[in-house]
């Protein structure tokens, strides 16, 4: 049955003193806010008209609702997946234009963040969680990979062991833990309230001298391509879903 | 069948030449590098406005008060003939159809009004019903579309014309203060004429039937968007608030008015919003949780004109009526917003 529904997958806020600062919520709360297809949708054109707004110095990333931040991808859309679809993860794609976006990204995790939402979280430049957030990559378990960039930009952040814990035995991080290895940057309950701190200090600072700093970052981290994620995530679909 | 009241034609024009953003920056002699990302920060491309003077380099000369005064005189009128010649074409009426004119502006004060101006200039018949409407700023559209609509509403065979015309650069002065680059980075000028008059069924260039309007006014933020006066001119004043008191009060009047017609937002097929800044286009949207598509008459008229005050929702008005998408049934809603704080809201059905 189609879920009936009215309000947008993703709604917008403002910060009042802060007009260089957009707070993106993923609107989802009664499934955890994992994304379907149309809240994919709605996130990129969301995120590209903020990309375009050159008054906009910071993105802010949260979850509608106390519990979870985002549960990943909804299961229900994965039967029928092809190779195809794996190659051209509209996810992989979203997050991967969001991690490279001139704007500095931060993910103001209101609760949890696993598999697909660990992925966009790790998308953003910080992370700061309240103390009920945890962390986890199920994917192996339901016999697929994190293919939207969980694989390559986890193991920078947490180290590779950490993160192989993660994937290949399952291990979930509760908020301590996650601040422990620096996947988050802070834990409390104002975890809003830290995330405009740094989104208003980094709003004004020189967005060319950022880009070039966000560039310079990123290409210590190209070891792990994304074509080779995308593969994987090809042949683990056609191998599953067809 | 019952006939309804209907927007029957709306015409549009705008006086002076429509000159780049950045080129207007230029000619008022932006240097400062703050006040000069406030102009390019805008979302605003283009606009119309009336210079007049220049000096050797290009640059606009400081006009007195009087040169702004006869500024507004002279586009408000001209402009607004142009835009009600264009109104009477759509809609297949002439001068003599006209019962009922609402002028309304804020950008200069004159008397007799505007639509005695018109009517001198245009023919209209001498017992044409009048009302001007002076110094509601930019939600003042919505306000004399009440009268109008109201009138043809009590007179079922006459017409009547809403006319809103704007001259805004006749209230630019020239400093260096953030708050006066707010305001010559914003408004431009443009004036509108929308035909009312009674139609059973919609057709094609019709707008919808009016049901009914819902005002609010933000007392407690009377002093957000004002116009001071400095002994010589008025300066046109807003407060950087102004994106979050409308952003935070916007649902009062709209869910009122669709509560009253057991509607919900969602059963909005059509929105027309004052195109009153990108901030404020973002607050309204964000806080009604409605789209950029929804919005997208509103966001170009803003990007091709500036804020064109009371008539820019007329500008986006025409664009949808000339989509030819809406249908019969469909509901719309015009929103306005400006001083006091204000909100006016506009219920219709296609």
């Amino acid at each position: 049955m189609t879920e009936k529904r009215y309000d947008r997958f993703v709604n917008v806020s403002m910060v009042e003193g802060h007009d260089e600062i957009k707070i993106v919520h993923l609107n989802r709360p009664e499934k955890a806010n994992a994304y379907n297809e149309e809240m994919i949708n709605e996130l990129e054109a969301t995120l590209n008209e903020i990309y375009d707004d050159d008054t906009v110095g910071a993105i802010i990333l949260t979850g509608n609702g106390e519990s979870a931040f985002c549960a990943g991808a909804d299961k229900n859309e994965f039967s029928g997946k092809t190779a195809e679809n794996g190659l051209n993860l509209k996810s992989r794609m979203l997050f991967d234009k969001l991690a490279n976006a001139s704007k500095i990204s931060i993910a103001a995790l209101n609760g949890a963040a696993i598999g697909g939402g660990l992925e966009l979280a790790l998308a953003c430049d910080m992370r700061v969680c309240a103390p009920n957030a945890e962390f986890g990559f199920p994917e192996l378990e339901l016999g697929l990979t994190p293919a939207a960039g969980g694989m390559r930009r986890l193991p920078p952040v947490i180290g590779l062991g950490k993160a192989k814990e993660m994937i290949f035995f399952g291990k979930k991080l509760n908020a301590d833990e996650a601040a422990q290895c620096h996947l988050v940057s802070h834990v409390g309950n104002d975890f809003m309230a830290v995330a405009i701190k740094h989104a208003a200090h980094v709003a004004q600072l020189d967005p060319l001298a950022i880009t070039l700093a966000k560039k310079v970052l990123h290409s210590l981290n190209q070891q792990n391509n994304e074509s080779l994620e995308s593969v994987v995530q090809a042949l683990l679909y056609e191998r599953k879903f067809k | 069948m019952e006939s309804q009241t209907r927007l029957l034609g709306i015409g549009t024009a705008n006086p002076g030449k429509s000159y780049q953003q950045s080129e207007i920056a230029e000619m008022l002699g932006v240097m400062d590098t703050k006040i000069a990302r406030i102009f390019n920060n805008s979302h605003i491309k283009t606009r119309n406005v009336c210079f007049t003077d220049f000096d050797e380099n290009g640059a606009v000369k400081e006009e007195t008060s009087l040169d702004l005064w006869n500024k507004h005189r002279k586009y408000a009128v001209e402009t607004a003939e142009k835009a009600i010649e264009n109104a009477l074409e759509i809609a297949g009426l002439t001068v003599n159809d006209i019962d009922y004119i609402a002028c309304v502006t804020s950008t200069g004060f004159l008397c007799p009004g505007l639509s005695a101006h018109l009517i001198k200039n245009m023919g209209f018949r001498q017992n044409t019903q009048r009302i001007d409407i002076v110094g509601m700023g930019c939600n003042a559209g919505l306000n004399g579309m009440q009268p109008v609509t109201n009138f043809c509403k009590l007179h079922p065979e006459k017409f009547g014309l809403l006319v809103c015309s704007e001259v805004c650069s006749a209230l630019y002065v020239k400093d260096d203060t953030i708050g006066t680059a707010v305001v010559n980075s914003l408004f431009g000028d443009g004036s509108t004429a929308a035909v009312f008059g009674n139609r059973s069924e919609l057709k094609e260039g019709v707008g919808a039937e009016i049901l009914a309007f819902e005002s609010f006014i933000i007392p407690d933020h009377i002093d957000a968007m004002r116009f001071d006066f400095n002994g010589d001119k008025y300066e046109f004043y807003l407060d950087r608030q102004i994106p979050y008191v409308l952003g935070n009060n916007i649902e009062k009047p709209v869910k009122a008015l669709l509560k009253k017609h057991g509607l919900k937002i969602r059963d909005i097929d059509h929105w027309v919003v004052h195109s009153g800044g990108r901030k404020v286009i973002d607050s309204i949207k964000y806080n009604l949780d409605i789209s950029s598509h929804d919005v997208r008459h509103t966001i170009d008229v803003l990007r091709e004109y500036g804020n064109l005050s009371s008539g820019a929702f007329l500008f986006s008005y025409k664009r949808l009526i000339d989509e030819n998408i809406a249908k019969k049934g469909d509901n719309l809603f015009i929103i306005t917003m400006g001083p006091g704080t204000t909100v006016e809201c506009c219920l219709g059905k296609f």
